[in-house]
């Protein structure tokens, strides 16, 4: 089953067709790479985004970037993926429960710290009733809400979903994670690629005359907890498709440096782009690939100053991520 | 009374988040809730019982009429210096 | 090919039994599990009951044959309940064509907010604790244990969790992607969630009476619960008893308010409708409704609504078992869905506990005394959350 993207909105740290942010040395040196963020007020009524967290306005801001850009007003349904959920409200309500000792928390914070807050602030600013979910979970987390939009457009190819994931970062969890490689030799960021955080919505459909920058047509999750090494997993997942050993022309890959050019022998020597480079490193990075993958595919390979390897044209590309060497997925976004 | 009146402006401004709103923006004897006053709902009405408590001690019981007590700036302080007597 | 999904196995741990026949046993004998806090350390101790698992993390790690270390409630809860629910059945299948999906509120905030309450009192605390922060972590856990590759994901919707997952599992199962899952939700008691609710005021300091005039809150639970579900293939191939059928499936958003659900109810009505049309059932053919009835003014009042005019005409037998559990937040649509099956394996309602007056505003009243209904065939199991998220799920029998 295809989905046709109509539609997205993308918020984060820059775009890799931007030359400035591309030579940015100060970037690669941050310890987060913090998005740019829109002035919200041209997405969000004034009088309720006094109510929303920073998370809740980056994901309904690109959800409605996404909605403008293909010319949606509701969309029949609403899928959102976040690992770590609204942390800074979370943080806010736990403090103020643990030093206040449980005397008189404030209610603001606690509605708002729900992982399905950003999912529901987007249907009620848009007045959506159709299906809503919210996934949460690790490596993922983005790549259970593009299943389940597949899944909800097969039954009903008409339909147009808006699916997406936004993940932010305070410096508070930033300081746990660094903690964690630190004391457990848990190599979250091999290539010390700064953290990153960032929010992407794609309005997808059944129905190829929506369609504006490309198709998904395969999702596919692989839990690896068996230990298998991440090249051994890619090759097998390349042996097994054939659409892909086909013709891939270029790969988005979320691994590190020194994968690189063995994945490129896997997928026929073609180019192989390490995305995180742009986008820094968390949970639903895959949604920062599958917004690069389609400026490219709308693009083309003009003009550009990344290097992409051997690949000279891309119709068809394929998303590679891991996290912690235990969720592995592949997302292939293609022309039709 | 106009001192607790701009107190508790501020405070209305800072524990419901109005970034943009200043002092002079709010109404003292307008309407807090519905959509012809600052638009607050049940939530902000949760909050505003807690300026009471935390800010002055004030505890609301059952027999206290919420919705009067909370209906304008005003009638919060007035409240305030009736408990305060 | 067929599409059908069946229940073959449940599990379920929660504050009226540590297990199905336990639960079981509970809601036979109409006894509730809510009472006072007994392992949660909280200032609110003795203002308000709340459905605690009658376990300690200790007895819970015993049982379970692991170590005793710092788990979180939430995985030793989770793991207890998928182990009933997927038994040994689980060694015959490949693992790649089997799934976990769970849901979860606040994963492992038991364990964070200790973990932070040490860090603020100045006392040594481990910070791998807060590996179990996140929604996700129980089900991979339990994934690892349990031997699960084909798929993981977790769903959080808040009180509707469970029920998304299950949704999610049936589908997933529907589109070939797995034969069979482990689904269901899990969330443990702690102080974020009851002082939460506590700042909603919205936490009845008594026995929660779902649905009555007098209601006055709800009452916090615990718990996790999960269906071992499979396509009718698998079920067939693998011998299994059937213990019910997933008939339908709806999911809708109120899209009202982040904490309230609109009066009329819209969000549940197109959730129960939603499922009722995928199941190709008509509203006179549902037997019975397991409410999601949390006992506050607000949800009662649009659910009861709601139901009315769905039903309209023939409303059916309906009932709140949140007054043996408490409410489980992101436990509830499974915990409930367990309830269902039991309901259907019985043929048996299980009444409302603390049921006295009917509200003003509906013409019917649920259930108040067990009630034998040999003719029970399918059951509708309402779980309506936080932030509008509602879903509504039909368990039929198989004859």
């Amino acid at each position: 089953m295809n989905m046709y993207i109509s539609g997205l909105g993308n918020i984060s740290a820059g775009s890799p067709f931007d030359n400035d942010f591309q030579n940015n040395k100060a970037i690669n040196d941050s310890r987060i790479l913090h998005p740019v963020e829109p002035q919200y007020k041209d997405y969000i009524d004034p009088k309720i985004s006094r109510r929303l967290s920073r998370i809740i306005k980056m994901g309904l801001a690109s959800a409605k970037m996404a909605l403008n850009d293909a010319s949606v007003d509701i969309p029949d349904g609403i899928i959102t993926g976040t690992a770590i959920g609204c942390i800074e409200d979370t943080e806010k309500f736990l403090n103020s429960v643990i030093e206040g000792h449980e005397e008189l928390p404030s209610p603001s914070a606690f509605i708002s710290s729900t992982h399905n807050s950003i999912s529901s602030q987007i249907a009620i600013a848009l007045k959506c009733h159709g299906y809503n979910s919210t996934f949460s979970s690790r490596g993922f987390s983005f790549e259970s809400a593009l299943m389940d939009a597949m899944m909800q457009i097969d039954e009903k190819p008409g339909l147009k979903f808006l699916a997406g994931s936004v993940d932010e970062l305070t410096d508070k969890l930033a300081d746990i994670l660094e903690n964690f490689e630190i004391a457990f030799n848990l190599n979250l960021n091999k290539n010390k690629f700064p953290y990153g955080e960032g929010a992407a919505f794609f309005l997808l459909s059944g129905e190829k005359k929506n369609m504006r920058y490309g198709k998904i047509s395969s999702v596919k999750m692989i839990y690896n907890n068996s230990d298998e090494n991440i090249l051994d997993v890619i090759e097998n997942y390349y042996n097994d498709n054939k659409s892909i050993k086909d013709k891939t022309d270029l790969v988005l890959f979320g691994g590190e440096i020194d994968e690189v050019i063995p994945v490129s022998k896997i997928f026929a020597d073609c180019g192989v782009i390490l995305f995180k480079k742009y986008c820094g490193e968390y949970f639903t990075s895959t949604s920062y690939a599958l917004y690069f993958a389609c400026m490219l595919l709308k693009n083309g390979l003009k003009n550009i100053s990344f290097d992409a390897g051997n690949s000279t044209t891309v119709s068809k590309i394929v998303l590679i991520n891991k996290f912690n060497n235990k969720y592995y997925s592949f997302v292939t976004v293609e022309n039709d | 009374m106009d001192e607790l009146i701009v107190k508790l402006k501020k405070e209305i401004i800072e524990q419901l988040n109005f970034e943009d709103l200043s002092i002079d923006d709010i109404e003292t004897e307008g309407p807090l809730f519905g959509p012809e006053g600052l638009g607050l709902d049940s939530i902000d009405a949760l909050e505003l019982i807690l300026i009471l408590e935390k800010k002055y001690g004030i505890k609301m019981t059952d027999a206290d009429d919420g919705k009067a007590i909370l209906q304008s700036v005003k009638s919060m302080a007035d409240f305030i210096m009736l408990k305060r007597k | 090919m067929s599409h059908r999904i069946f229940v073959t196995g449940i599990g379920i741990v929660c504050a009226a039994g540590n297990s199905a026949s336990e639960t079981l046993s509970s809601l036979a004998a109409q006894k509730s599990g809510i009472s006072g806090m007994q392992y949660l350390d909280s200032r609110l101790k003795d203002l308000f009951p709340v459905g605690e698992v009658k376990l300690s993390n200790k007895d819970l790690c015993d049982n379970l044959s692991l170590p005793i270390k710092n788990y979180s409630r939430t995985y030793l809860l989770a793991l207890a309940a998928a182990r009933e629910a997927a038994g040994e059945m689980i060694e015959n299948y490949n693992s790649s064509r089997l799934g976990i999906v769970s849901g979860s509120t606040v994963g492992g905030m038991d364990l964070s907010e200790k973990y932070f309450q040490s860090v603020y009192a100045g006392i040594d605390a481990d910070i791998s604790d807060l590996k179990q922060h996140d929604c996700g972590f129980s089900t991979e856990f339990i994934a690892d244990k349990l031997g699960i590759k084909g798929y993981l994901s977790t769903v959080s919707t808040a009180c509707s969790s469970s029920a998304n997952s299950i949704i999610h599992a049936s589908m997933l199962i529907k589109s070939g992607i797995i034969d069979a899952a482990v689904a269901g939700g899990v969330d443990s008691l702690a102080k974020f969630t009851l002082n939460g609710f506590n700042s909603l005021k919205i936490l009845d300091s008594k026995l929660c009476s779902p649905f009555d005039e007098n209601r006055n809150g709800l009452n916090l639970g615990e718990g996790a619960a999960f269906l071992f579900i499979e396509s009718e293939r698998s079920a067939s191939s693998h011998m299994n008893d059937v213990i019910c059928e997933i008939k339908g499936f709806g999911n809708s958003c109120d899209a009202f308010h982040q904490t309230a659900m609109s009066e009329e109810g819209i969000g549940p009505k197109l959730a129960m409708r939603s499922a009722l049309n995928s199941a190709l059932l008509d509203p006179s053919e549902i037997d019975y409704i397991n409410l999601h009835g949390t006992g506050t003014s607000n949800n009662d009042l649009s659910e009861g609504l709601a139901i009315e005019e769905v039903f309209s005409g023939a409303i059916p037998f309906y009932s709140s078992t949140k007054s043996y559990t408490g409410h489980t937040l992101g436990a509830a649509g499974a915990v409930e869905a367990v309830i269902s099956a039991l309901s259907l394996k019985t043929n048996t309602i299980y009444p409302n506990i603390n049921f006295a007056t009917r509200m003003k505003e509906l013409s019917t009243a649920p259930v108040s005394a067990i009630m034998k209904k040999d003719n029970l065939r399918n059951i509708m199991s309402n779980s309506f959350g936080f932030g509008g998220n509602n879903s509504s799920i039909i368990f039929s029998k198989v004859e």
